[in-house]
C-alpha cells in the first residue's frame, strides 16, 4: 500500500514537472502570438490580458506597410534554401569520394576537412569580410549564401553514412557500366535520403537564425535578411535615438518570422530530431 | 591580419604583436571576457542539468511525453534575434509578465535589462529557455541507446531507481554528456545575437561579452586589426575547450 | 524518380537565383532615416523623380551605424553612393579618410548666401576651412511637456528659455507619490511614486549629451583647442553632472533606470521629456496627447544645448555629369527643405524653417536653434562619440545616471579613456 502511495506520488510529481516544462516552454510564444493581436492601447494594459479584449490585424498590416518584410522574408527563405542545395551537392560528392574512393592524400584532407569543424564563424569573420569586400560582394544575396556552405558537418554525416553502404551494390552498378557520377547520382543519393535531410536541416537551419553574418554582410535593406531586420524593431539600449520599443510590431513581426519555422518544424519534426542527434554524435 | 592596425579604409600597417599586448592591457576586453565565463556559468550548469532531467522525463512512459518534447524543443527553431524580442518584451520592467507574476511570490517589481545586477540573467534566462531542448534531445537520444535489460536487471536485484541512475545509466550516458557539456560550452561562449538586441552589451558593461566586444572593436570602432586578435583569443579558448572534449572522450572511452 | 526530380527542381532555382543578381545603375541617395522621417524623405525623392525625368534617385535607407560601415566598404571598393547624408561631426571622420568631396563654392554657385542658412549648420559643414556638405537641417534637445498635466499642477505652460531653478520647481510640482505628496513634503515615499516630472535618458549615450550641454551653458568645451585631449576643467564637469544625477537621487523627478523614456511620457507617466525634434511624429500619432515643447532650462550662464545636424555630402568615386547630378538634386532638396520640416527636423535653409514656425510643437526647438552646440569635430569621432555600449561616454552616464556612483571617480575614468582613444 506505502509502495503503491509512493508510486502514485513520485508520478504527480513528475506529471507536475511535465506540466512546468510544457508552461515555460509555451508561454512566451503563446504571449508573444497573443501581443501581436492587441491593438496599441491594450498592449500595455495592466494586469497582463491573455486574451486580446479586441483583436486587431493592425500590427500586422504596420509590419508589413512600413518595413520591408516580405523582401527579409524572401532574402532568409532564399538563402538558406541556396545555401542547403549547394552543401547537398557538394558534401554528397566530397562524402562519396572520401568514402568510396581512394585517392592519394585523402586521409590528410579529410583530417584537414574535419578540423574545419572546429573553426567557428567568428574567427573567420573579419579576414570573411575583407575578402568579401575586395570582390564587391558584400551586401549582396551571394554573401549571404556563400559562407555558409562552406559548413563541413555535412561532409561528416554523409562520409559516415556511405561508408556502410556495402561496396558489392556498387561493384554491380560497376559492372552494369555506370560511371563514378552516376553512381552518386543514381544510388548512393536515393539511398541516403534520410541522412540528407538531416544535413539539409542542419543547413537550413544554420543560414536561416544566422545573425552575425548577415548583420556585417549586408546593410542594404533590399539584402536584408529576418534576424537581422527584426532586431531593427529594438535599436539596442545603445540606440542613437531613444525610440520606444514598438512591441505590438514587433511582436508581429517575430510572429511572422517564426510561424513558417514552426509550421516546418512541426512538419518535419522526425528530420529535426535526427539532425540534431548527428550533430551532437559529431564530437 | 592580427599583426595590423587596419581601419577598413587605408592600407594595413605591420604592428608585429601590438595588438595583442593592448589586448591584455585593455580592461574592456577582460571584462567582457570575465562577463562572458559568468553568462556561462548561468547558463551551462541549468542547460546542461535542466536538458538531462527534461530528458530522463519525456523519456519516461508517461502521457503526453510527447507534446513535451516536442514543446521544450520547439523555441529552439526561433531565430535568436527573435528570442531576443520576445524576451525583451516579458522581461519589460513595467509591462512585462515575469515582473507581475513574480509579484504574486511578493517580489518587487525587477528591472531587468538596465539594471547591472539582472541584465546578464535575464539574458541567461532567454538562452536557457532557448537552447535547452536542444541538450533534451542529445541527452534522450543518449539515454535510448542504453539498453533497457540493464536497467531491468539492476532492478530485479533490488536496486532503487536512484541507485539503478547512480550505476548504470549515468555511467553509461556519459559519452553523451561529455559532448553536451562541450557544445554547451562551446555554444555560450559565443552568445551574441541575444545580447545584441535585449542590452547591446549595457549597462554600463554589464553584458558586454567577447564577441559583442570583437563586433564593436571590429564594426564600430573600423579597427579590424584589433578585431582579429580577439577573434584569436576566441579560438584558442574554443580549441581548448575541443580538446579538453576529445581526452574526455577519449578516457570515457577506455572505460567503458 | 520523385527524388531525381526534386533535384532537378534544386538545380532550376540555383540558375534562377544566379541570373538574377544583376541591377541596373542608378543615382544612389543614401540616408540613415529608419523612422517616419524616411518616408517623409522618400516622399521628397519620388517629388524630385516626379519632376525630371531624365534622373532617377534612389533613395537607401538604414540605420546610421551600418549605413557608414557599408559607406567605408563600398568606397574601399570604388563604390560610393552619389549622395550620402551624415551628420555635420560625421564629416571630418569621412574627409580624413578622403572619401568625401570639398565642394568648392557650389552652394553659392547655386545662388544661396550663407547668411540663408543656421550659422550653426552652416558651421557644422567644413572641416579644416574646407566646406563638404549642404547643410539640410538642425535637431536639438528640447523639453517636450504634457498640457493637461501642468494644467492639473496649475502650472502656467511655458514658451521660452527657464532657469534651472525655475525647471527644478517646476518638475517637483508634477511628481506625485501615491498619497499625492510631492518630493521635499514630510511623509514624500520615494519608491511609491505614481507620476514623476522628467524622463531623462540614462540608459544610452543621450546622457552624455545632457550633461555636454551643461558643460557648454558653463562656457567650456569638451575638448583642448588642438582637439587631441579631453580639455574641461573637472569642477565644471563635477557640476554638470550633479546636477543632473539631483534630479534622478536627490529630488526623485526623473525615473532611475528607465528603459524608455518616451514611452513614459507618451502615456503620461512623465510629464516632460528631453529629447529631439525626431519624436514629433511619435507625439502626433499619440492620441489623446496634448503637448509641446520649449528650450532645456538654462542651469548656468549661458544658454546652450546639444544639436546635430543632417547634412548632405557628394562622395567621391563618380564622375563629373554624376557629380553634377548629384548637386542639382542636393540644391532642389534644400530648397524645398520646408516638407522636410515634416520629419520634426528644424530646416537650416531660413526661409524653410519659417514653415516649421506653422507647425505645431515646434516652439522649443526654434527657440534653441541660435543655442545649439554641435560635438567636437574630430576625425576619431565614431570612436570618442560613439554610441556602443562600450563606449566610455556611454558607461559613464550609466554610472552617474543610473547607478549614482561618485561623480569624479567615474569622470576621470572616463577622461583618461578618451585620451587613450586619442593616442591609439
Amino acid at each position: 500500500m506505502n509502495e503503491k502511495k509512493k508510486k502514485r506520488v513520485v508520478r504527480a510529481l513528475l506529471y507536475l514537472f511535465m506540466i512546468i516544462c510544457i508552461i515555460v516552454s509555451f508561454a512566451p510564444i503563446l504571449w508573444m502570438s497573443v501581443s501581436a493581436f492587441k491593438p496599441e492601447g491594450e498592449i500595455l494594459s495592466y494586469p497582463p490580458q491573455w486574451i486580446p479584449l479586441h483583436p486587431t490585424w493592425s500590427n500586422f498590416a504596420y509590419v508589413l506597410k512600413n518595413f520591408n518584410f516580405a523582401r527579409w522574408t524572401f532574402n532568409s527563405v532564399f538563402a538558406a534554401l541556396m545555401a542547403t542545395i549547394i552543401v547537398i551537392l557538394i558534401d554528397s560528392l566530397a562524402a562519396f569520394a572520401f568514402s568510396k574512393m581512394k585517392f592519394r592524400g585523402s586521409k590528410t584532407l579529410y583530417a584537414i576537412i574535419l578540423s574545419m569543424l572546429m573553426v567557428p564563424i567568428q574567427v573567420t569573420i573579419v579576414p570573411l569580410y575583407l575578402m568579401f569586400a575586395d570582390v564587391n560582394l558584400l551586401n549582396t544575396i551571394t554573401a549571404l549564401i556563400l559562407p555558409t556552405t562552406g559548413n563541413v558537418t555535412g561532409v561528416f554525416i554523409l562520409t559516415n553514412f556511405f561508408r556502410s553502404v556495402p561496396e558489392n551494390l556498387l561493384d554491380a552498378a560497376i559492372v552494369d557500366g555506370a560511371g563514378s557520377f552516376r553512381i552518386w547520382w543514381s544510388i548512393m543519393l536515393p539511398l541516403a535520403r534520410p541522412s540528407i535531410s538531416a544535413v539539409a536541416i542542419i543547413t537550413f537551419m544554420s543560414n536561416w537564425t544566422n545573425f552575425l553574418w548577415p548583420l556585417i554582410s549586408v546593410s542594404s535593406d533590399a539584402s536584408r535578411t529576418l534576424p537581422v531586420g527584426i532586431a531593427q524593431f529594438f535599436g539596442g539600449q545603445s540606440g542613437v535615438s531613444g525610440s520606444a520599443p514598438q512591441y505590438g510590431p514587433a511582436m508581429a513581426a517575430a510572429l511572422m518570422a517564426t510561424l513558417p519555422a514552426i509550421a516546418i518544424f512541426l512538419f518535419l519534426q522526425r528530420y529535426f530530431v535526427k539532425g540534431v542527434m548527428m550533430t551532437g554524435i559529431k564530437g | 591580419m592580427s599583426l595590423t592596425k587596419w581601419n577598413i579604409v587605408g592600407q594595413a600597417k605591420f604592428v608585429g604583436l601590438q595588438n595583442f599586448i593592448d589586448l591584455f592591457r585593455d580592461t574592456n576586453f577582460t571584462r567582457s571576457l570575465v562577463n562572458t565565463l559568468y553568462f556561462m556559468f548561468l547558463t551551462v550548469p541549468a542547460l546542461v542539468i535542466g536538458g538531462l532531467l527534461i530528458a530522463m522525463l519525456v523519456d519516461q512512459s508517461l502521457k503526453g511525453r510527447v507534446v513535451t518534447r516536442t514543446l521544450v524543443f520547439m523555441p529552439y527553431v526561433i531565430m535568436s534575434t527573435v528570442v531576443g524580442v520576445i524576451w525583451l518584451w516579458i522581461l519589460d520592467a513595467r509591462f512585462g509578465i515575469l515582473n507581475y507574476y513574480l509579484s504574486f511570490l511578493g517580489i518587487r517589481p525587477i528591472a531587468w535589462l538596465s539594471s547591472v545586477n539582472w541584465a546578464m540573467p535575464a539574458v541567461a534566462i532567454a538562452t536557457i529557455w532557448w537552447t535547452i531542448g536542444f541538450n533534451m534531445i542529445l541527452f534522450l537520444a543518449g539515454l535510448q541507446d542504453i539498453p533497457n535489460e540493464l536497467k531491468e536487471a539492476a532492478r530485479i536485484d533490488g536496486a532503487s531507481s536512484w541507485q539503478v541512475f547512480w550505476s548504470i545509466t549515468f555511467p553509461l550516458l556519459s559519452p553523451t554528456m561529455i559532448v553536451v557539456v562541450m557544445l554547451t560550452l562551446i555554444n555560450t561562449f559565443q552568445v551574441f545575437a541575444q545580447v545584441y538586441v535585449m542590452t547591446g552589451g549595457g549597462p554600463a558593461m554589464a553584458t558586454l561579452t567577447v564577441v559583442q566586444y570583437m563586433y564593436v572593436q571590429s564594426f564600430q570602432y573600423y579597427r579590424l586589426g584589433y578585431g582579429s586578435a580577439i577573434a584569436y583569443v576566441v579560438f584558442i579558448f574554443l580549441i581548448a575547450f575541443i580538446l579538453l572534449e576529445r581526452k574526455l572522450l577519449k578516457r570515457s572511452g577506455d572505460l567503458n | 524518380m520523385k527524388f531525381k526530380l526534386v533535384m532537378f527542381f534544386a538545380f532550376a532555382i540555383l540558375m534562377v537565383g544566379v541570373l538574377s543578381m544583376a541591377q541596373p545603375l542608378q543615382l544612389v541617395f543614401w540616408g540613415g532615416w529608419t523612422g517616419p522621417d524616411g518616408n517623409v524623405m522618400r516622399q521628397l525623392v519620388t517629388e524630385y523623380n516626379g519632376g525630371h525625368p531624365d534622373v532617377h534617385v534612389t533613395l537607401t535607407t538604414m540605420q546610421w551605424t551600418p549605413l557608414f560601415t557599408k559607406f567605408l566598404v563600398s568606397s574601399r571598393g570604388g563604390q560610393s553612393p552619389n549622395i550620402l547624408a551624415m551628420h555635420g561631426p560625421d564629416i571630418p571622420e569621412f574627409a580624413s579618410y578622403g572619401l568625401l568631396t570639398p565642394i568648392g563654392n557650389v552652394i553659392e554657385e547655386n545662388g544661396f548666401k550663407s547668411s540663408q542658412f543656421a550659422p550653426a549648420a552652416w558651421s557644422g559643414t567644413f572641416y579644416h576651412g574646407k566646406q563638404y556638405a549642404f547643410p539640410l537641417d538642425l535637431h536639438m534637445n528640447a523639453i517636450y511637456y504634457n498640457k493637461k498635466l501642468f494644467r492639473k499642477a496649475g502650472i502656467t505652460l511655458p514658451t521660452g528659455w527657464i532657469t534651472g531653478k525655475e525647471f527644478l520647481n517646476m518638475a517637483i510640482k508634477l511628481t506625485i507619490d501615491k498619497n499625492g505628496k510631492h518630493p521635499g513634503e514630510p511623509g514624500f515615499d520615494p519608491n511609491n511614486i505614481t507620476q514623476y516630472g522628467i524622463a531623462l535618458y540614462s540608459l544610452n549615450w543621450h546622457g552624455f549629451l545632457e550633461w555636454y550641454e551643461l558643460l557648454r551653458q558653463q562656457g567650456y568645451e569638451f575638448l583642448n583647442s588642438s582637439m587631441n585631449k579631453v580639455g574641461y576643467p573637472l569642477s565644471a564637469g563635477q557640476k554638470a553632472w550633479s546636477w543632473l544625477q539631483d534630479l534622478f537621487f536627490k529630488y526623485h523627478v526623473a525615473p532611475i533606470g528607465a528603459n524608455s523614456p518616451l514611452q513614459d511620457f507618451l502615456i503620461g507617466k512623465t510629464a516632460m521629456l528631453e529629447d529631439g525634434p525626431w519624436e514629433i511624429p511619435a507625439m502626433t500619432a499619440q492620441k489623446g496627447l496634448e503637448w509641446d515643447t520649449f528650450p532645456i532650462p538654462q542651469v548656468f550662464k549661458h544658454k546652450a544645448v546639444w544639436g546635430s545636424g543632417h547634412v548632405l555630402t557628394i562622395p567621391i568615386h563618380q564622375d563629373k555629369k554624376h557629380m553634377k547630378a548629384a548637386e542639382n538634386f542636393v540644391t532642389w532638396l534644400v530648397k524645398h527643405s520646408d516638407k522636410w520640416a515634416l520629419s520634426g527636423n528644424i530646416p537650416a535653409y531660413n526661409s524653410a524653417r519659417e514653415f516649421a514656425r506653422t507647425l505645431p510643437g515646434r516652439t522649443g526647438f526654434l527657440e534653441s536653434t541660435p543655442y545649439e552646440t554641435m560635438l567636437p569635430r574630430i576625425p576619431k569621432e565614431s570612436q570618442v562619440f560613439s554610441s556602443a555600449s562600450v563606449s566610455p561616454i556611454v558607461v559613464a552616464g550609466q554610472n552617474i545616471l543610473m547607478r549614482n556612483k561618485d561623480i569624479l571617480p567615474v569622470m576621470k575614468w572616463m577622461n583618461q579613456q578618451i585620451d587613450m582613444i586619442f593616442t591609439q
